[in-house]
C-alpha cells in the first residue's frame, strides 16, 4: 500500500504550488482566497518509492459551516490518511497556527511546512523553526515554494515513514475540557468530534442524539461564561497560537516597502483606478479578441473547411465533417481569443493581489444586485464572454451568490451578442436603436438582480475577505493558469458543441431544416413577427451567437438584410438573440458550475425572457 | 445611579448577544413584573436603554455601562475560582451579587493583581478580560464602523456572532487588538488583525463593537 497524505492550510499559502511541484500535475495557483475548490489528487514519485497526495481547499479553521470547511472535515474523517502535511505562511504565522492547532488535534502524523520564509524575512520576522518543531513535537521544514526551496525534503520525510504525531495539546477552559471528556466517554467520540459537537458544528459522525445532549451542555457553559462554547474554544486556540507565534518569532526592522494600498483602497483614487483597469481590460480583449477570433475562423475556413469541402466526398460525409469543423471553429474561436486573453489579465490581477482590493471597492455597488464585492469579476468578464465569466463565479463565497451571478452573467451581452447587435441593429437601423437594446438588457439585469437577491434562499452574509499580499506576478504562472482555463473550457464545452453541431448538420442533410422552417413559420410569424428562416437562424445562434447573424444572411440569401426584413423585424431578431438561450458553451459551463438543474432553469428562464420580450416588441413595433 | 436590578437588566440585554431583545425573553427570576417595569423606566429615563413596543435595545451609553458590569463579573469570578478556589457555579452566583457594589478602583486593583499572578494558573479565556489593561477602558464601546481611520481598537464584543463565524477564524475575537486601516464612505472597512489585512462589508463592521485605545 502506498502511503496517503494530504496538504492542508489557509488559503493562499502555497499548497497548490507545493502540490504542483511534488506531483508534476497542473493545479491552479493563485493569490486569491478560495482558488482550489474541490480536492485534487496526485501521486508523488521520489526515487523508486511513491505516495499519493491530496490538495485540500484552503480554510482558516476546521470549525464552522462553510462548504470548504465541511468538505475538509469530512474528508479527514472519512479517509484514513497516513499523514497530514500542514502548510503555513511564515509571514502570518499566528493566524496560520490557529488552523495548525486544530489539525494537530486530529492525532495523525503531521509534517509542517513553513512556507514563504523569504516574505517573512522581508517583513522583518525571523522564525526559529527548530523551536517551533520542538514545541509542536513534529518536524518543521522551512521553505520558499515559489523557487522550490527544500520541497524535496517533504517527499523524503513522508517516505521515511517515521513522522510523529504532534504532542502539543491546547489547554482549553476547564468547563470545556470536562464537557469534552464526558462526550468522549459516553459516545466514544474523538476529541475533535467532541469539540465540534460542543460548538454545534454539523459533522456526519455526530448523531442527532449526541447533538442534542451536547447542546444542553453547551447552553450550560454559555450561561456561566456569557460566551458560547464556540467562542471560548476559539479564544483558547487563538491564545495558544499567539503565545506560540511570539515564542518563535524574532522581529527585525522590516525592509521598507511602498504602501500602494494608500492609493488602491481609497475611494479616490482607488475607484477611478479600478474603473480604468476594468474598462481597459474589456476594451483590449474586446478588440484583440475580435481580431483573433476572426483570424482563427478565417484561417480554419481557408485551410480546413474549404479544402475539406473541395474533396468532394459524398454529401453525407461532407455534411458530417463540415459539422465537426464548425464545432471546432466555435470552440477554438471562444477558447483562445476570449477565455485565454481574459484569464491572462485576470491572472495578473489575481497574482498581484489587486483583485481583492477591487472586490473591496466594488462591494457597495454589488450589494444592490444581491452580490458582494467579489461579484465584480464575473460581471466585468461577462461583457467579453459568458464562459470565463461563469467559470469565475467560483470565486464567490456562497452558492446563492454563485447562482445569482450566473443568471446575471448569462443575461449580460457578451462580445458575440454585441456583434449581432452592432451588425444588425446599429448598421441597418441606427445607433439609438442598438443602444436601446443595451438599455433594455441592463434594466432587466438590474431588476432580475434585485428580485433574485430577495427570493434566493440562503442568508445574506457580508463580505469578510482577506486582502492578498501585493506581489509581483510570475509570468510562467500566469500563462500556465490561463492555459489551464482554456483546457478546462475545451474539455467541458467541446463534446456538447460537437454533438449539437452534428445534430444540426444531420438536420440540414435530411432537409429537416426546411421542414422545421415550414412548421415554425406560422408560429414565429404570429408570436414574434419573424419569418421562419429568421427563427431558424436564431436556433443556429445557440452554437455561437454570431452564427445567428451569419446564418440569417445565408438563409436570406443576401447580406443586405434590410431588403428581406423590416426594421422592426431586425430589431426583434437582435433583441431575442441577445436574451434567449445562452450558447452551448455557456450551457456547458453552467452545468459544470451550478449543476444541471440550475443550468436548465437558467436556460428556460432566458428562453422565456427572450421570447416574451420579443412578443412584446412585436406587439409594440409591428 | 443605577440599581442592582437595572444593572442586571443591562447585563442580560448585553448577554443576549442581539440588538433588539424581546421584553419577555429577559431572564430575571426573583423579580416581579412591576419591579422590572419600574427599573426599565428608570433606565429609559437615564438614556441607558431605548424601548420599542415589545423590545428593548441598549443605547451607546447603556452598552458601555453593561460592558462595565460584565467585566466586573468576569474579574470577580476569576478571582473567586482561581485564587480562592471556589466552585465555578457558586463563584458565578456570588460574582452576580458582588458586581453591583464593588468600586471601579477595587476592580482595577483586583484585575492588576490577577494579571501579576503566574500566567499558567490563569485559565486562558479569562486573560481576554485582563489583556491590554493599560490601553483600554477609558473610552465608550462603539461599532467599528464609527471609528476613524487609523485608530487602534480593542474588540469588546461581536453582535450576531453566529452569522460571522469567519471572523473567529481570522482572529477577530473579543480581546483582540485591531487597527482600522481604511474606511470608505459607505463604512466598508479594512482592518489589520494578526498582521493580515481583512476587508469587511458595512453590515459586518457595524456588528463589531470596539473600544478605542490610547496608543502607548
Amino acid at each position: 500500500m502506498t502511503p496517503r497524505a494530504a496538504l492542508i492550510g489557509n488559503p493562499s499559502v502555497g499548497k497548490s504550488l507545493i502540490f504542483n511541484h511534488l506531483t508534476g500535475l497542473g493545479v491552479e495557483v493563485s493569490n486569491y482566497p478560495g482558488t482550489t475548490v474541490g480536492v485534487m489528487h496526485g501521486v508523488v514519485r521520489y526515487g523508486d518509492a511513491e505516495f499519493s497526495l491530496a490538495d485540500l481547499p484552503g480554510i482558516y479553521s476546521l470549525s464552522g459551516d462553510s462548504v470548504e470547511k465541511e468538505m475538509v472535515r469530512e474528508y479527514l474523517l472519512a479517509e484514513d490518511l497516513d499523514l497530514l502535511i500542514a502548510v503555513l505562511d511564515a509571514k502570518h504565522l499566528e493566524r496560520n497556527l490557529y488552523l495548525l492547532l486544530q489539525v494537530a488535534e486530529m492525532k495523525k502524523p503531521l509534517l509542517v511546512i513553513l512556507n514563504m520564509m523569504d516574505e517573512a524575512e522581508a517583513a522583518g520576522k525571523i522564525i526559529d523553526s527548530a523551536s517551533l518543531a520542538k514545541q509542536l513535537g513534529v518536524p518543521v521544514i522551512p521553505s520558499v515554494a515559489t523557487n522550490g526551496k527544500n520541497l524535496d525534503d517533504i517527499a523524503r520525510s513522508v517516505l521515511d515513514g517515521n513522522v510523529p504525531v504532534p504532542t502539543l495539546a491546547i489547554p482549553y477552559d476547564h468547563h470545556i475540557e470536562a464537557a469534552v471528556h464526558s462526550l468522549q466517554k459516553y459516545y466514544g467520540l474523538s476529541q475533535p468530534e467532541a469539540l465540534w459537537a460542543l460548538a454545534s458544528i454539523p459533522v456526519s459522525t455526530i448523531t442527532p442524539e449526541i447533538h442534542e445532549n451536547s447542546l444542553v451542555i453547551a447552553e450550560e457553559i454559555e450561561r456561566r461564561h456569557m460566551m458560547s462554547p464556540e467562542q471560548i474554544i476559539a479564544a483558547n486556540r487563538h491564545n495558544l497560537a499567539k503565545q506560540l507565534a511570539a515564542s518563535v518569532t524574532r522581529t527585525a526592522p522590516p525592509r521598507r516597502r511602498r504602501d500602494f494600498d494608500a492609493l488602491l483602497t481609497r475611494g479616490f483614487p482607488g475607484l477611478p483606478i479600478l474603473a480604468i483597469i476594468m474598462v481597459s481590460i474589456l476594451l483590449i480583449v474586446f478588440t484583440l479578441g475580435g481580431v483573433l477570433e476572426e483570424t482563427i475562423v478565417s484561417l480554419m475556413t481557408t485551410y480546413i473547411a474549404d479544402p475539406f469541402h473541395a474533396l468532394g466526398l459524398d454529401p453525407f460525409a461532407d455534411t458530417l465533417g463540415g459539422a465537426i469543423i464548425l464545432a471546432l471553429m466555435s470552440g477554438l474561436g471562444i477558447a483562445f481569443p476570449y477565455v485565454f486573453l481574459f484569464y491572462l489579465f485576470i491572472s495578473v490581477l489575481e497574482d498581484t493581489g489587486y483583485l481583492t482590493r477591487a472586490a473591496f471597492l466594488a462591494d457597495r455597488g454589488m450589494h444592490k444586485l444581491g452580490l458582494h464585492g467579489q461579484g465584480l469579476i464575473p460581471m466585468v468578464l461577462s461583457f467579453g464572454c459568458s464562459v470565463p465569466a461563469i467559470m469565475s463565479t467560483r470565486l464567490l463565497p456562497t452558492r446563492s451568490e454563485r447562482v445569482i451571478a450566473s443568471v446575471l452573467v448569462t443575461m449580460l451581452p457578451c462580445s458575440a451578442r454585441t456583434v449581432v447587435i452592432s451588425g444588425i441593429v446599429a448598421s441597418f437601423i441606427g445607433f439609438g436603436a442598438a443602444f436601446s437594446i443595451y438599455a433594455i438588457v441592463f434594466v432587466l439585469v438590474f431588476l432580475v438582480g434585485c428580485i433574485l437577491s430577495r427570493i434566493t434562499p440562503g442568508e445574506q452574509y457580508g463580505m469578510i475577505l482577506e486582502m492578498a499580499e501585493l506581489r509581483r506576478p510570475i509570468a510562467s504562472h500566469v500563462v500556465r493558469k490561463a492555459w489551464m482555463r482554456v483546457r478546462e473550457f475545451l474539455y467541458i464545452a467541446m463534446p456538447l458543441l460537437l454533438v449539437s453541431s452534428i445534430f444540426l448538420g444531420l438536420f440540414e442533410y435530411y432537409s429537416l431544416i426546411a421542414m422545421f422552417e415550414e412548421f415554425i413559420d406560422p408560429i414565429s410569424t404570429a408570436v414574434l413577427g419573424l419569418p421562419g428562416f429568421a427563427f431558424t437562424a436564431l436556433m443556429f445562434g445557440i452554437l455561437r451567437k454570431e452564427m445567428a447573424f451569419e446564418t440569417l444572411a445565408v438563409m436570406a440569401g443576401t447580406t443586405d438584410l434590410a431588403a428581406v426584413l423590416s426594421g422592426g423585424q431586425l430589431y426583434i431578431f437582435a433583441l431575442v438573440c441577445a436574451l434567449f438561450i445562452p450558447c452551448i458553451s455557456t450551457i456547458a459551463v453552467l452545468m459544470r458550475e451550478t449543476g444541471v438543474r440550475y443550468a436548465a432553469m437558467i436556460t428556460v428562464f432566458t428562453l422565456c425572457l427572450g421570447i416574451g420580450l420579443g412578443t412584446l416588441a412585436h406587439l409594440i413595433l409591428l | 445611579m443605577t440599581s442592582v436590578l437595572s444593572e442586571d437588566i443591562l447585563e442580560e440585554i448585553l448577554n443576549s448577544g442581539t440588538d433588539e431583545v424581546l421584553l419577555h425573553v429577559l431572564k430575571l427570576p426573583h423579580h416581579t413584573e412591576t419591579e422590572i417595569e419600574k427599573a426599565l423606566n428608570t433606565l429609559v429615563e437615564h438614556g441607558f436603554v431605548h424601548r420599542g413596543s415589545k423590545t428593548v435595545r441598549l443605547t451607546e451609553k447603556g452598552a458601555e455601562k453593561a460592558a462595565q458590569v460584565a467585566r466586573k463579573h468576569a474579574v470577580l469570578e476569576t478571582f473567586l475560582t482561581d485564587v480562592l478556589g471556589k466552585q465555578p457555579e457558586a463563584a458565578s452566583r456570588e460574582a452576580c451579587i458582588l458586581e453591583h457594589n464593588i468600586s471601579t478602583e477595587t476592580i482595577e486593583r483586583l484585575d492588576n493583581f490577577l494579571d501579576q499572578r503566574k500566567p499558567e494558573t490563569v485559565p486562558l479565556e479569562k486573560t481576554e478580560f485582563t489583556n491590554h489593561n493599560n490601553l483600554t477602558r477609558k473610552n465608550p464601546i462603539i461599532p467599528l464602523s464609527e471609528c476613524p481611520e487609523g485608530s487602534l481598537l480593542h474588540v469588546s464584543m461581536i453582535r450576531c456572532f453566529a452569522k460571522h463565524s469567519r471572523l473567529i477564524d481570522l482572529g477577530v475575537i473579543p480581546g483582540e487588538l485591531i487597527t482600522l486601516r481604511r474606511k470608505l464612505v459607505n463604512n466598508a472597512v479594512v482592518i489589520t488583525v494578526k498582521g493580515c489585512d481583512i476587508a469587511l462589508s458595512p453590515e459586518v463592521s457595524a456588528n463589531i463593537m470596539v473600544e478605542r485605545c490610547e496608543t502607548p
